[in-house]
């Protein structure tokens, strides 16, 4: 029983970790930053954040959508959009959208 | 157990971005504030260079009702972060309803601001009346050594 919990827990952190959208992820421990998006507008002086998280690969939750990170910070114009990952062996995972803009 | 300033990692608590007209930084949201009732008040600051000085802090907060909050006053012993709110949305959740509002404010008294000895409290003001959040203790010792560190890297950048 023991080596099967073992075994479910550690299928489970490597499923967590497959699904984090990163080009590089690290098994026992992630921290990243990494573009996502630039537009053509000028500038910014708003920014906004909006994330989601995952437990043990089993449970995600949240709203980690541009529109919602935008919406937090009142932008109305999206200058560029970078996103940041932590992951800790896959048992814990937060995925930040963060939105700059004005 | 708080460590000292110093030994603290801020690394992981604000992004910052070089643009033409000056670097934007911005601290992720952080729950430091409770009510008893309404629950958690969660906050972010972004600071942008060579605008005259001022941060924009928005906050969340839940409330029973749709309300509209007039102002709002963070203090931290001496330290009085206040002025008048802008209404960024409310929105309908299970258990009453979200308000995020947000606020301009001097950001030189941001240093003053994290405090960690201080227990510091924000009002919100509906109405002329208040609505008093307080600091959960040991998240705002916690926190507050960083929020020093991040505007005093900040004002030095800035300075020179």
């Amino acid at each position: 029983m023991k080596k099967f919990l073992i075994g479910a827990f550690a299928a489970a952190a490597l499923l967590m970790t497959g699904c984090v959208k990163s080009p590089v992820t690290g098994f026992a421990y992630t921290d990243i930053k990494d573009g996502m998006a630039v537009t053509g507008n000028a500038g910014s002086s708003k920014v906004g954040t909006a994330e989601v998280k995952g437990y043990v690969g089993l449970v995600a939750l949240g709203d980690a959508s541009i529109q919602t990170a935008a919406r937090d910070a009142g932008i109305t114009r999206i200058h560029h959009v970078d996103y940041q990952v932590k992951s800790y062996v896959g048992v814990y995972t937060i995925y930040t959208i963060i939105v700059y803009g004005d | 157990m708080s460590l000292p300033a110093a030994a603290q990692e801020i690394r992981s608590h604000y992004v910052s971005k070089a643009e033409a007209d000056g670097v934007i930084y911005h601290t992720l949201p952080v729950t430091l504030f409770e009510h008893p009732e309404a629950g958690d008040l969660t906050f972010d600051i972004t600071y942008k260079e060579h605008r005259g000085g001022h941060a924009t802090l928005n906050f969340t907060c839940r409330m029973p009702r749709p309300e509209t909050v007039d102002s709002v006053r963070f203090v931290s012993g001496g330290a009085i972060l206040s002025g008048p709110v802008c209404k960024l949305y409310l929105e309908p959740e299970k258990r009453g309803w979200k308000h995020r509002y947000t606020f301009d404010l001097d950001a030189s008294r941001l240093c003053a601001f994290f405090d960690e000895t201080q227990l510091p409290e924000v009002t919100l003001y509906i109405d002329d009346q208040p609505w008093i959040y307080r600091a959960k203790r040991s998240a705002w010792r916690s926190y507050a050594p960083i929020g020093y560190r991040i505007f005093e890297m900040i004002r030095v950048n800035e300075a020179h």
